[in-house]
């Protein structure tokens, strides 16, 4: 995994939608999330997590059609939105040993704008990486 | 057709079924005749949205549904689900299909005897650690205590119980109550709509040369007894039940059998009554098993998310 991964730019997620929080494809985060009674999802999220729960919104941009792996250190649940409607993610994995990658999700997309709602998080800040897939 | 009229056309269709199957009504437990229909009712509310609420966990990251999700037919489509603390799980995550019929909840045999007790193990149980409440038993009490809409909803489903109703034991109660809502018996097989040809023919081989149904006994494919069927398991695990197979994957104790068509040949013919089957034998045999796939269980709204959470 690059070094972008140990040294992540810290980035604090969103409450709501109109507030939009943009974050790169192939760049390491470290996002902050809120209380989630704070956050207002566009789409209910499909694990909404407990009361003392964090959660947050970013978006991105994708250019290329592909497959891209979302990564994250911390076992949130993620949503990825475009138009309103979730996309399944087309596989998940457990990354316990990959230095700290605790979720790994593959989503085929194809270009445009998405949000991503994290939701479910034990933890306020959490690792966040997109990379394309090859 | 409105929801209402849906509901009521879904509940005569099940009493039918259980009307044609007199044997499947009678695995069901019911409930102790001093809880009314509508303690019951309330009870198996609160269940679903105690299920569903992430806050029985140490972080509020996981609920039951974390792992038992609806459209997998309450499994997770993961060979094994970490914890809160991130440790591997042990056991693949077992469908909750008619879970309420079960005696035996466990791939193993421990001593756990009822879904009460079973819905402990996965929040205060630490091997491996899952929701992690280990030893913050009373933190959970104090979440739930802390919800006026669940203090209301506590005290129309426990209205007779003396002191404290907002207590572990009411806790896994009604969560109790709401998996045993969870009855799965409308697939094509039960219902024989769109029941092709191809799975009349695994049917055949599924209950004769197969020998599948000596162990997968209908009507809930599985005889709640430990078999090893191969060299590699090592020792004897519970048979699971077949319904919504197809839903389920991956298969095995530890999921670590991808496809049914791997499930089907990790039946080795040393340890079990399965014949070598042709591969045409196995393709219709999955087909059979996709015919106990049940579209409204795992789409029917009465098991889903509840709309709104206890606020």
């Amino acid at each position: 995994m690059s070094i972008s991964w140990q040294t992540p730019t810290s980035v604090l997620s969103s409450h709501q939608k109109s507030n939009k929080i943009e974050i790169s494809i192939g760049k390491a985060y470290s996002l902050e999330l809120h209380n989630k009674s704070s956050v207002q999802f566009a789409v209910r999220p499909q694990e909404p997590g407990g009361r003392i729960s964090y959660a947050g919104l970013v978006s991105f941009n994708v250019r290329q059609v592909g497959t891209y792996r979302i990564i994250t250190n911390g076992r949130p649940w993620i949503d990825i939105v475009q138009k309103g409607k979730i996309i399944d993610a087309k596989a998940h994995q457990h990354g316990e040993n990959c230095q700290g990658a605790e979720k790994i999700l593959d989503y085929a997309l194809s270009p445009g704008d998405y949000d991503m709602e994290v939701a479910s998080s034990g933890k306020k800040k959490i690792k966040l990486f997109i990379i394309p897939v090859l | 057709m409105n929801y209402k009229l849906h509901q009521y056309v879904a509940s005569v269709f099940f009493l039918a079924l259980f009307t044609s199957y007199p044997s499947l009504a009678q695995h069901f437990s019911t409930p102790p005749s001093s809880t009314s229909n509508k303690q019951l009712k309330t009870e198996e509310q609160l269940g679903r949205l105690l299920f569903y609420d992430a806050d029985l966990s140490r972080d509020g990251s996981m609920s039951c549904a974390t792992c038992h999700r609806q459209k997998y037919a309450f499994t997770d489509g993961n060979k094994t689900h970490p914890g809160v603390n991130n440790d591997h799980g042990v056991f693949n995550v077992p469908t909750l299909s008619n879970v309420g019929a079960f005696k035996k909840l466990m791939w193993v045999d421990e001593p756990v005897h009822s879904l009460e007790e079973q819905a402990l193990v996965p929040m205060t149980g630490i091997t491996p650690v899952e929701m992690g409440m280990h030893h913050r038993e009373k933190e959970i009490e104090k979440r739930i205590a802390n919800n006026s809409c669940y203090i209301k909803l506590f005290n129309k489903a426990f209205p007779n119980l003396v002191g404290n109703k907002i207590a572990l034991q009411t806790i896994t109660q009604a969560i109790a109550s709401f998996e045993r809502t969870l009855t799965s018996v409308q697939s094509h097989w039960d219902i024989k709509d769109h029941y092709t040809n191809e799975m009349q023919k695994g049917e055949s081989i599924f209950f004769g040369k197969g020998s599948c149904a000596t162990c997968h006994t209908p009507p809930f494919f599985t005889d709640q007894e430990l078999h090893q069927i191969n060299g590699q398991m090592g020792k004897a695990y519970r048979t699971p039940t077949l319904r919504n197979v197809e839903l389920t994957s991956p298969y095995f104790h530890d999921g670590s059998k991808a496809t049914i068509n791997e499930a089907i040949l990790g039946h080795e013919t040393k340890y079990t009554s399965v014949p070598k089957l042709s591969q045409h034998d196995v393709y219709y045999l999955e087909k059979f098993l996709d015919s106990l796939t049940d579209m409204n269980f795992v789409t029917s709204p009465d098991y889903a998310l509840p709309d709104k959470t206890c606020n």
